[in-house]
């Protein structure tokens, strides 16, 4: 049975998501049976109903993009330490975010914030995508060290802003970087959804692209690649993804670090199979933990990312472990 | 069909703000050739594979793979002409040895489609030819080196190319490994007709396996023959700048190499360089 589960790991996944869907329904700071709510009258468990949808939803493309975006990011940088952040996507959308609230662009729209996150980690891409222009056989490393130089001047600029604002708006600023999940504005998940979907199609297309990578850049040329411009195309959708996660649930860590490695030990590393996998379970893993965030201090809400971490960090450590005594 | 051959004519490389490295370089490989490039650290020779493949664009001169001029060449035209095994490949990637050989086909297979008969058949012929099938579905990282390297020729097999360049293959192998890599090469070679050229520091082994043995040092090609013409003990004396013996083999094949001990009142100079 488990052998047959690991030869067709998408038909575990496709399975598992509507199963973790009704469990996330059920749960939050009101016990709500979603059956129940949706035959009945009682308007406050339809309207609690259709927020945790909405949350749902926001959730599992969230967490689906942080995790694909990860394993592109892995497989292409050689380094398993890369994270959807890696390339400074995190400190260039809060940076957009506390310009937004510095001049109050929230007036003007709902729109303003994720708006502002996603130009932010934009800006940054190009900036990094810029400077790593000129290398030549080295791409993908001159790509990585930009983006953590980059980042590192985004986050220090974004600390200078922070000493420098009021309290208000520091407290937003915090509080939009720790991520919340409550989409505020349906169209904006709407896009955001179609954005992942495509994300990740175009990353699959690529995945054998993914895999050659993984051995070098010199490896790939030799296999019969343009090396330099699939990495770029990797590179450019993923950090796409990872901005527009971070534009609908704020800076949520963990996800996009761990899930692809879990993923790997579990069901092997050809990034065709991946990386579905990690579009999928990427966002079972976000919505089941923020499930746990809106459930378990009762009417009190955790950040969904300290909730990633408290659950991801041990499993991630039995599975690492458990295979090591095996192998 | 016509003869396939590999050509560098008077390339001349160099890598950004560097000394150049190669300088009028010439060098053709035919149809069926069994080569090796042999010399001291530094002579050039891994620049000459990167110039080769194409990797490195020469700053002078061309480079011709069956008479196609490399660099203009699509990447998976070159793939399918040329494969390469540089030194030390190496991936976080918990890939099992069949994905690894299954990348050999990436130039070949369109982008949506799975992997067809034909290249489930020429992984499998890979595996069987560098005699690694039994492990196909371990995962690269538990084999020895020895194991690993033939999986990495097993990967450049499954390009089904016409040449394969070989950087180094037997520098991380004991002397049981390194002879049933040669063997096997040397097998391919023989009965599939494939053109190998290799890179290496065992003097020894290239001298028994290869047909042909190319010395370098300093960018120029000093020597140039079958093994007992390009093994004389004064030009391995003249390019590695240390006394060497050159014996000819009991069994009849190449010539065995070994560097000489040097009287005890010149080792003691050894410190102050070779010179």
């Amino acid at each position: 049975m488990i052998g047959w589960l690991r030869r067709h790991p998408l038909l575990l996944a496709l399975a598992a998501l509507p199963l973790a869907a009704a469990a996330c329904l059920c749960v939050g700071s009101v016990p709500v049976r979603p059956w129940a709510a949706l035959a009945g009258d009682d308007p406050a468990a339809r309207a609690i109903l259709l927020l945790r949808a909405l949350r749902l939803a926001a959730a599992l493309v969230v967490g689906g993009a942080l995790a694909t975006a990860g394993a592109a990011y892995q497989a292409v940088l050689r380094n398993p330490l890369a994270g959807p952040y890696v390339l400074g996507i995190s400190g260039g959308a809060g940076l957009g975010v506390a310009v937004a609230l510095h001049f109050r662009l929230y007036e003007l729209t709902p729109f303003a914030l994720p708006a502002a996150g996603f130009a932010g980690a934009v800006a940054v891409l190009a900036a990094v995508l810029l400077m790593a222009r000129g290398a030549g056989a080295e791409y993908t490393h001159n790509v990585m060290l930009s983006g953590v130089i980059v980042g590192t001047v985004c986050s220090s600029a974004l600390m200078f802003l922070i000493s420098v604002m009021n309290l208000q708006t520091m407290h937003n600023v915090t509080w939009w970087m720790l991520g919340n999940l409550q989409p505020a504005d349906t169209g904006f998940l709407r896009t955001a959804a179609l954005v992942t979907l495509a994300g990740a199609a175009v990353l699959w297309a690529f995945g054998r692209e993914a895999n050659a990578l993984s051995l070098g850049e010199e490896m790939a040329y030799y296999l019969g690649l343009p090396p330099k411009r699939a990495a770029l195309i990797l590179l450019g959708v993923a950090s796409l993804l990872t901005a527009t996660a971070v534009a609908l649930g704020g800076i949520i860590g963990f996800v996009g670090l761990v899930a692809p490695h879990v993923l790997r030990r579990l069901f092997g590393a050809d990034h065709r199979t991946l990386f579905p996998l990690a579009l999928l379970w990427g966002g079972i893993f976000l919505a089941l933990c923020d499930a746990v965030a809106r459930s378990a201090l009762g009417a009190q809400e955790i950040p969904a990312g300290v909730v990633t971490a408290f659950v991801g960090g041990p499993f991630f450590l039995w599975l690492l472990n458990r295979r090591r005594r095996e192998g | 069909m016509s003869r396939f051959s590999i050509e560098a004519q008077e390339v001349a490389c160099s890598y950004p703000g560097g000394p150049e490295i190669l300088a009028g370089f010439n060098l053709a490989l035919d149809e069926g050739e069994f080569a090796a490039i042999i010399g001291p650290n530094g002579a050039g020779k891994s620049t000459v594979f990167r110039v080769l493949s194409g990797y490195l664009r020469p700053s002078r001169g061309t480079v011709l793979v069956g008479g196609a001029v490399v660099a203009r060449l699509s990447p998976a035209a070159r793939a399918a002409l040329l494969a390469v095994v540089p030194q030390g490949v190496f991936t976080p990637m918990p890939y099992s040895v069949r994905e690894l050989v299954e990348m050999g086909r990436i130039a070949r297979l369109p982008r949506f489609a799975p992997p067809g008969p034909a290249d489930r058949a020429a992984v499998a012929r890979a595996l069987a030819e560098m005699d690694v099938a039994r492990y196909a579905d371990t995962p690269f990282n538990h084999l020895s080196g020895g194991e690993k390297q033939r999986v990495m020729v097993a990967m450049a097999l499954a390009q089904e190319p016409r040449v394969l360049l070989l950087d180094e293959p037997t520098s991380q192998l004991d002397i049981g490994h390194a002879a049933h890599l040669m063997e096997l090469l040397e097998t391919l070679n023989r009965a599939a007709g494939l053109t190998i050229l290799l890179i290496t520091h065992d003097i020894q082994l290239a001298a028994r396996n290869c047909r042909r043995l190319i010395l370098m040092g300093q960018g120029r090609i000093l020597a140039d023959g079958a093994p007992a013409e390009t093994l004389t003990a004064e030009r391995v004396e003249a390019a590695y700048r240390w006394p060497a013996l050159v014996h000819p083999a009991p069994d009849g094949g190449g010539p065995l190499v070994a560097p000489r001990r040097r009287p005890a009142d010149a080792q003691g100079r050894q410190g102050q360089g070779r010179e």
